[in-house]
C-alpha cells in the first residue's frame, strides 16, 4: 500500500488520494495520469494490467486500485 | 430525413402515439420498425449497411459469449486450479479474438472503404505525381450511409465489451438490430454503451406527461440553439472564412470563433433534440456535452465536448494502445536511454498521438483533419508537460486563485480550441502567418462588429447576441443540474410559460423556411 | 375533486392564451398587401360579397386588370365578379370556381386563356397571394396540392406564420394599421389603375419550337368545362388585349378549335382592336402589358352585349336590392377613379404604386 501511495504522490501531487473515492469521476485522475499510473504499477509490482481493467470503478480510490493489484497477483 | 423538417416532426408525433397505444412488450419492436423506416427514407437499399452490421455483431457477440459460457461452466464443474484456468483462458481468448477481429475488420472495413477510398486515392495520386507519373485518378462517388460512423463505433464498442467480458451479449437478433438502428442517434450521435442502454431500450414504458414535457422542452431548446443561433451565425462565419483575401488577419480568428460557436450550437442543439425525443420514449441516451466552454484547459474541454466519442476513444484506443506490448517495449527502451521519467511518458505520448490522429480522420478524410487532431494533441501534451511549471508559478502569484484568473483560463481555452480549426476553415495554409501577424489598429470589438456587422443586419445581429447570451446564461444558472431538472422543479404554469415563450421566439426568429437556407446538421456528415 | 377542477381550468386557460398569442403573432406577421402590391387581398375579398353574380370571371392578370365590372353593371345591368390573381394558374382557377360554386351558381363563366401557357408556378409569392385568401375547404387543399412549388409545404398554408415569420425584422406601420381590417382594395375583383404609360416597342415575338400547351393545362380546362356543363353554366373563353407577352396564332388556333369542338364562345380581343376601340397609347398603364381603367372599361363595353346574349344573364337594373348595392359600388369606383386621375395629373404617377421612385 505504501508503494502505491508513493506512486500516487508522484503522479497527482497535492491531491487527497488517500481519502478520495472518486479519483476518476472527479477528473483527478484523467486519462493521462491513469496511463502513467498503470505503467508505474506494472513495473513496480511486476504485473500487467489489461486495458479491459482500466475502468473508473477500479481506479476511483486507493483501496480499489490496491484491490486490483491484489487480484492480478501483484501484492504478494 | 432531416431533423429540421416538417416530416420529422410528423414522424415523431405519429410514432409517439403508436408507441404508447401498443402494449408495452411491443414498444421496442415499434421502435425498431420505425427506425428501419426512418433509415429507409434515405433510400431502401441503404438499410443493408446497418443491417449487415447488426447481423454480424449479433452473430459474433453470441459466438464469443457462448465460448465464455463454456469456460464458466467448465470452471464450475471441474473446479480447476489457477494454472489450469490460466492456460484454458489463454487458448480461449485467442479463439475469441479471431471472432472479434473478424467483426472489427468487417465493420470498420465497410466504414473505411466508403469513407477513405478517395482519400487513399488522392494520396496515391500525390505520390505518383511526386515520382513524376501523372495521370487522372478515377474517384469514387459514394455517399456515406446515414450515421455510419456513429452506429459502427457503437456496435464495435459492444463487440469489444463482450470480448472483454464486461457483460453478456444480447441473444435476440432483432434486439441487437434496435441497438444499432435506434433512429434518434443515427443523425448526430451520441454513441451509447449497450449495458447502459439495454434496460430502457427493451423494457415497456408507460406514458408520462412529465417525461413528455421534459423531453419536449429539451427538443425546443435544441431547436433554439440550432435555428436561432447556429444557422444565423453560420453563413456570416462562412463568408469570413470563405474569403481570406477580404477578411484577413484578426478576422480569421473571428471567423473561426464564429464557426466554433456555430458548431457548438449546432451539434449540442442536435444532441438536445435527440436526447429530448428519446426521453419522450422513456429512453435516456448518454449526454454528449457538459458546458465545454467553462473548461479551464483544453484537456478538460475535450472531456466535456463530444463526450461519448472521446470516451469511446479513451476506452478502446487510448488504454489498449498505452498498455500494449509495443508501448511497454518502447517504454522500456526509453527508460534505458533517458531514465525513468521518460519511460513513464512514452505510453501516454504513443496513445495520445494515436487517438488524436484517429479523431482527426474520424471527422474527415483529409490530412487537414489529421493536422487538426494532432494540433489538439500537441497543445494538450504541452500543457501536461508544463503543468509543473504552472503549478509553481501559481503558488507564487496569489491572484491566480481568483475568479478573474479562472475567467482568463476559460477565455484562453476557448481560443486554444479555436486555433486548430484553422486547418479546417483555412485549408490553404498561407493565411496562418497573416493571422498571427495583424493584431494592431482598431479595437477588437469594433472589428467584431465590423466583421459580422457588415454581413448581418442589425436585428439579426441582436438576436444572435441575445441567443448566445441566453445559451451562456442557461449554462451558468443551471450548472451541473441541467435545464431540465431546473424547469421540472418550477410550478407547471411557470415552466409552461417559459417554454411557450421559447417556442414563440424560436418560431419567429428561427432561421428556417423561405429566404433562409435550411442547413443540415454539421455533425451528420460524419 | 375541487383541486382537479381548478387544475383543469388552468390548463384550458393556458391553452387559450397560447392559441390567442400565436394567432395574434401570425396575424401581425403575415403581409397585409396594402402598399405597392395589393393582389394578396383579391382572393379573400370575394367572401365579403353577397353571392349574387351572373358572370364570374376567372384568370390571371389579364382577367382582373382588364375588365371593369362597374361598367358592366352601369351600362348593361350585369352583376359580375372577377376571381383572378397574379399569375393565377388554370388549376387555381378551377378550384376557385369550385369554391365559388359553394356560394352561388352564375350564368356565365368567362375564363382568361392566357394562363394556358404555363402550368407550373414560377414565383412562390404569386401562389401565396392567390391561395392565402381562400377560405379553408377541400378545394383549397386540392388547389395547394396541385400548384405548390417544390419547396412549398401545405403546413405553411395552414400556419402562414411558418412562411412569413422572417418578417419580424421588416414589420411596418401598415402591419399594425391593418391588423384588424384591411378594407377593400378591388372593385368586384377588379384592380383599378388610372395612370397612363403608352405602349412602347416590344421585341418581336420569338419563334418557338413547340406551341403545344402543357397537357395538365388542357386537363384543367377540360375540368372547368365539365364543371360548368354540370352546373348549367355557359363557359366563354377569352383572350384579353395585350401587346405582351405574345399570343401566338398557333395558340389561338388550338383554343379556337377546342371552343368549336365543344360549342363554346371564344373571344380573342386581340383580333378586335377596332371594335373595342383600344388605343395602346392611352389605355394601358404599363406600356401595353395591362389595361388601365380606360382600357378595362372599353373591354367591358365590348363584352357586355356578348354576355347579354347568353341565357341566364339579363339586365337586372330593375332589382332594387341589387341596384342599391351596385350603386354604392359604383360610387366608390368613381371616387377612386377620380382620386387616381387627380393624382396622376398632378404628379405624373401614382404614389402607391411607385414607392421609392
Amino acid at each position: 500500500m505504501e508503494e502505491l501511495y508513493e506512486i500516487l504522490e508522484d503522479i497527482i501531487p497535492g491531491e487527497d488520494y488517500k481519502n478520495s473515492t472518486a479519483l476518476v469521476d472527479d477528473d483527478i485522475l484523467t486519462s493521462f495520469e491513469l496511463v502513467r499510473l498503470v505503467t508505474e504499477i506494472d513495473s513496480t509490482f511486476d504485473i500487467s494490467i489489461p486495458s479491459s481493467e482500466i475502468v473508473p470503478d477500479n481506479f476511483n480510490s486507493a483501496e480499489t486500485i490496491w484491490a486490483l493489484i491484489e487480484r492480478l497477483g501483484g501484492a504478494g | 430525413m432531416a431533423l429540421v423538417s416538417y416530416g420529422f416532426g410528423f414522424f415523431c408525433a405519429v410514432l409517439l402515439l403508436l408507441y404508447y397505444i401498443v402494449p408495452g412488450r411491443f414498444q421496442w419492436r415499434i421502435l425498431l420498425a420505425a427506425s428501419v423506416l426512418f433509415y429507409g427514407f434515405a433510400g431502401p437499399l441503404w438499410i443493408l449497411y446497418p443491417a449487415a452490421s447488426s447481423v454480424s455483431v449479433w452473430y459474433l457477440a453470441r459466438k464469443i459469449g457462448s465460448m465464455t459460457d463454456q469456460y464458466r461452466n467448465w470452471v464450475q464443474k471441474d473446479q480447476p486450479d489457477r494454472t489450469q484456468k490460466k492456460a484454458y483462458n489463454q487458448r480461449l481468448k485467442a479463439r475469441q479474438k479471431r471472432f472479434l477481429i473478424l467483426g472489427l475488420l468487417l465493420n470498420f472495413g465497410i466504414l473505411a472503404v466508403l469513407k477513405y477510398t478517395n482519400f487513399l486515392l488522392s494520396n496515391v495520386e500525390g505520390i505518383l505525381h511526386l515520382a513524376g507519373i501523372s495521370g487522372e485518378m478515377e474517384y469514387a462517388d459514394w455517399v456515406l450511409p446515414l450515421g455510419i460512423s456513429y452506429y459502427t463505433f457503437q456496435s464495435m464498442g459492444y463487440l469489444i465489451d463482450v470480448y472483454q467480458r464486461k457483460y453478456d451479449p444480447e441473444k435476440s437478433l432483432l434486439r441487437t438490430a434496435l441497438f444499432v438502428f435506434y433512429f434518434p442517434q443515427l443523425t448526430v450521435g451520441p454513441i451509447s454503451r449497450f449495458d447502459r442502454l439495454k434496460e430502457e431500450l427493451y423494457s415497456p414504458h408507460r406514458f408520462s406527461m412529465d417525461r413528455l414535457a421534459a423531453g419536449g422542452q429539451r427538443v425546443l431548446w435544441g431547436y433554439f440553439k440550432k435555428l436561432v443561433v447556429a444557422d444565423r451565425i453560420g453563413p456570416a462565419a462562412s463568408m469570413i472564412t470563405g474569403s481570406p483575401e477580404i477578411y484577413g488577419g484578426v478576422y480569421a480568428l473571428l471567423g473561426i470563433a464564429g464557426h466554433v460557436i456555430q458548431l457548438y450550437a449546432d451539434f449540442s442543439g442536435g444532441i438536445d433534440i435527440i436526447l429530448g425525443i428519446s426521453e419522450m420514449f422513456g429512453i435516456h441516451l448518454p449526454e454528449n456535452f457538459d458546458r465545454p466552454f467553462s473548461s479551464r484547459s483544453l484537456a478538460e474541454f475535450w472531456r466535456r465536448w463530444h463526450m461519448t466519442l472521446m470516451q469511446w476513444f479513451r476506452e478502446y484506443i487510448f488504454f489498449p494502445v498505452s498498455t500494449s506490448q509495443a508501448a511497454r517495449k518502447l517504454s522500456a527502451a526509453a527508460g534505458r536511454l533517458a531514465g525513468k521519467k521518460a519511460a513513464g511518458k512514452v505510453p501516454v505520448y504513443l496513445a495520445s498521438l494515436t487517438v488524436w490522429s484517429v479523431t482527426g480522420i474520424w471527422h474527415g478524410a483529409s490530412w487537414n483533419w489529421v493536422l487538426w487532431g494532432l494540433a489538439n494533441c500537441v497543445f494538450m501534451l504541452l500543457s501536461q508537460e508544463l503543468s509543473g511549471l504552472f503549478r509553481s508559478l501559481q503558488s507564487r502569484f496569489p491572484f491566480t486563485d481568483g475568479r478573474g484568473y479562472q475567467c482568463f483560463q476559460k477565455v484562453r481555452t476557448f481560443f486554444v480550441f479555436c486555433l486548430p480549426w484553422m486547418f479546417i476553415y483555412y485549408p490553404a495554409a498561407e493565411v496562418f502567418p497573416r493571422l498571427l501577424g495583424i493584431l494592431k489598429g482598431e479595437g477588437l470589438l469594433s472589428l467584431m462588429l465590423g466583421g459580422y456587422g457588415t454581413l448581418m443586419d442589425t436585428p439579426d445581429l441582436m438576436i444572435l447576441g441575445l441567443g448566445i447570451l441566453f445559451m451562456a446564461l442557461a449554462g451558468q444558472i443551471c450548472g451541473n443540474e441541467g435545464l431540465k431538472e431546473r424547469l421540472s422543479r418550477l410550478p407547471w404554469p411557470v415552466s409552461y410559460g417559459l417554454s411557450f415563450v421559447l417556442f414563440l421566439i424560436l418560431l419567429v426568429t428561427g432561421v428556417y423556411g423561405r429566404g433562409y437556407e435550411a442547413s443540415q446538421f454539421i455533425y451528420n456528415r460524419f | 375533486m375541487k383541486r382537479k377542477k381548478i387544475n383543469a381550468l388552468f390548463v384550458l386557460l393556458a391553452a387559450a392564451i397560447s392559441l390567442l398569442v400565436l394567432w395574434a403573432v401570425q396575424r401581425l406577421l403575415v403581409p397585409k398587401y396594402m402598399g405597392m402590391v395589393v393582389e394578396g387581398n383579391l382572393t379573400g375579398e370575394y367572401y365579403k360579397e353577397v353571392p349574387d353574380h351572373d358572370v364570374l370571371i376567372l384568370g390571371n392578370c389579364e382577367a382582373y386588370e382588364n375588365i371593369s365590372p362597374a361598367v358592366l353593371w352601369r351600362e348593361f345591368g350585369i352583376s359580375s365578379y372577377i376571381r383572378g390573381n397574379a399569375n393565377q394558374l388554370m388549376a387555381q382557377s378551377y378550384y376557385l370556381l369550385e369554391d365559388a360554386l359553394k356560394y352561388e351558381v352564375p350564368g356565365v363563366v368567362v375564363l382568361s386563356v392566357s394562363s394556358m401557357t404555363n402550368f407550373s408556378q414560377d414565383n412562390e409569392s404569386y401562389n401565396r397571394m392567390t391561395l392565402d385568401g381562400m377560405r379553408w375547404s377541400p378545394s383549397k387543399w386540392k388547389a395547394i396540392q396541385a400548384t405548390k412549388m417544390e419547396d412549398e409545404h401545405v403546413i405553411e398554408y395552414i400556419f402562414p406564420l411558418l412562411r412569413f415569420h422572417s418578417r419580424w425584422k421588416e414589420l411596418e406601420k401598415e402591419d399594425f394599421t391593418y391588423f384588424w381590417d384591411r378594407g377593400t382594395v378591388s372593385h368586384n375583383g377588379y384592380y383599378m389603375r388610372a395612370d397612363i404609360r403608352p405602349a412602347g416597342e416590344f421585341p418581336a415575338a420569338r419563334r418557338r419550337s413547340d406551341y403545344s400547351f402543357d397537357p395538365r393545362c388542357w386537363d384543367y380546362l377540360e375540368k372547368i368545362r365539365l364543371l360548368c356543363e354540370e352546373k348549367g353554366i355557359s363557359l366563354i373563353l377569352m383572350k384579353a388585349p395585350a401587346l405582351y407577352p405574345a399570343w401566338y396564332d398557333q395558340w389561338d388556333q388550338q383554343i379556337a378549335r377546342y371552343a368549336a369542338d365543344h360549342g363554346l364562345l371564344y373571344i380573342n380581343c386581340m383580333k378586335e382592336p377596332e371594335a373595342i376601340g383600344i388605343d395602346f397609347s392611352h389605355d394601358t398603364y404599363d406600356g401595353g402589358i395591362h389595361m388601365n381603367v380606360y382600357g378595362a372599361e372599353k373591354v367591358a363595353r365590348f363584352l357586355g352585349p356578348e354576355l347579354l346574349k347568353v341565357p341566364g344573364v339579363s339586365d337586372r337594373r330593375q332589382e332594387e336590392a341589387l341596384a342599391v348595392r351596385w350603386e354604392e359600388k359604383c360610387r366608390v369606383y368613381d371616387e377612386k377613379k377620380a382620386e387616381q386621375e387627380e393624382e396622376f395629373s398632378r404628379l405624373g404617377y401614382l404614389k402607391q404604386f411607385y414607392q421609392g421612385q
